[in-house]
């Protein structure tokens, strides 16, 4: 009962670290239109210069996975989200100060 | 010593147009000079009618050079190994029906068929069938991309070839040249895919469970 919880934990915290990243990208000028897929959003963050790196992609494909089927997800792949967003949060307020 | 090599090379890029080249053309371009040179000699009628005769002869032989063999070439053909066998193939069909296609991507999919027939300019819009067609070759795209589970980037993608030619378009529009494509196209641009959060209303449920367990 404990391991399940932990595995919807974890899906759960993926999507939740991909929201905090769809409404940071928003604040910046790339919110997701109504029939955008993910990637279609990651295109356009990356075509106006919001996202560099790898992390936005890296957080977009664990999202999809969360999202999308019913694998078991573990403690790894939502380490794996947060630190992305954490590099992306970091990454954003770099070129926010640039600005 | 250079001059020499740079002669050479001159050579070499004079002739090699010819180097390549099927006998059928060589003989051709002998055929064109002859017919020329005998076509003036005679002029007058009988002059035309050699160069008519020739050329047609000569289209004729150009055009049996530049063909590429109509018949395969047979140690190609053995060479050819096949890439599945009959049992293989249904099994690879069979195989899609284990592809995930989440229930939020179903109703993904039911929004663009039902937004084939609500379009203003679709006078008959995509049937139940088209949505199963869309729902596998969904799958078939993920599988493509080696996932076991369906994406909405899957179903746009293949939306078009699965539904435009089901779709019948109002007759005015084909003056105007407006495709099926495009309104199919036009329609994808439109209907929402599944909102980022699936928990947004089932987890306010979810904890509300909780909190009375």
């Amino acid at each position: 009962m404990n391991t399940l919880r932990a595995l919807d934990d974890a899906r759960a915290a993926i999507i939740a670290c991909y929201v905090a990243m769809e409404n940071s990208l928003a604040e910046r000028g790339a919110a997701r239109a109504v029939a955008d897929t993910p990637d279609e959003l990651l295109t356009r963050a990356r075509e106006t210069g919001i996202t560099r790196g790898t992390a936005a992609a890296r957080l977009t494909a664990l999202f999809y996975e969360a999202r999308f089927s019913s694998h078991p997800l573990d403690r790894s792949q939502r380490d794996a989200a947060a630190r992305a967003l954490d590099e992306l949060a970091a990454s954003l307020a770099e070129t926010g100060a640039g600005v | 010593m250079t001059g020499d090599d740079v002669r050479a090379e001159d050579e070499g890029a004079t002739v090699s147009p010819w180097r390549g080249a099927a006998p059928e053309l060589i003989i051709a371009a002998v055929l064109v000079a002859v017919t020329a040179v005998a076509g003036y000699a005679m002029a007058g009628w009988a002059g035309l009618a050699v160069v008519a005769v020739a050329t047609a002869a000569i289209a004729m032989v150009v055009l049996r050079a530049l063909l590429p063999p109509l018949t395969p070439d047979r140690e190609k053909k053995a060479r050819e190994k096949p890439v599945t066998s009959p049992a293989g193939l249904l099994a690879m069909r069979k195989s899609l029906e284990h592809v995930e296609v989440s229930p939020d991507l179903l109703d993904y999919i039911v929004a663009i068929v039902t937004a084939t027939r609500k379009d203003p300019q679709v006078q008959v819009g995509a049937s139940p069938r088209g949505g199963l067609a869309l729902v596998q070759l969904a799958r078939g795209q993920a599988v493509l991309k080696q996932r076991d589970y369906v994406v909405p980037d899957d179903i746009k993608q293949v939306a078009v070839p699965a539904l435009a030619h089901r779709v019948t378009l109002r007759p005015e529009l084909w003056v105007r040249q407006v495709s099926s494509d495009d309104v199919v196209a036009k329609l994808l641009s439109a209907v929402p895919t599944p909102k980022t959060d699936p928990a947004a209303r089932a987890s306010g449920r979810d904890q509300a469970q909780a909190v009375t367990g």
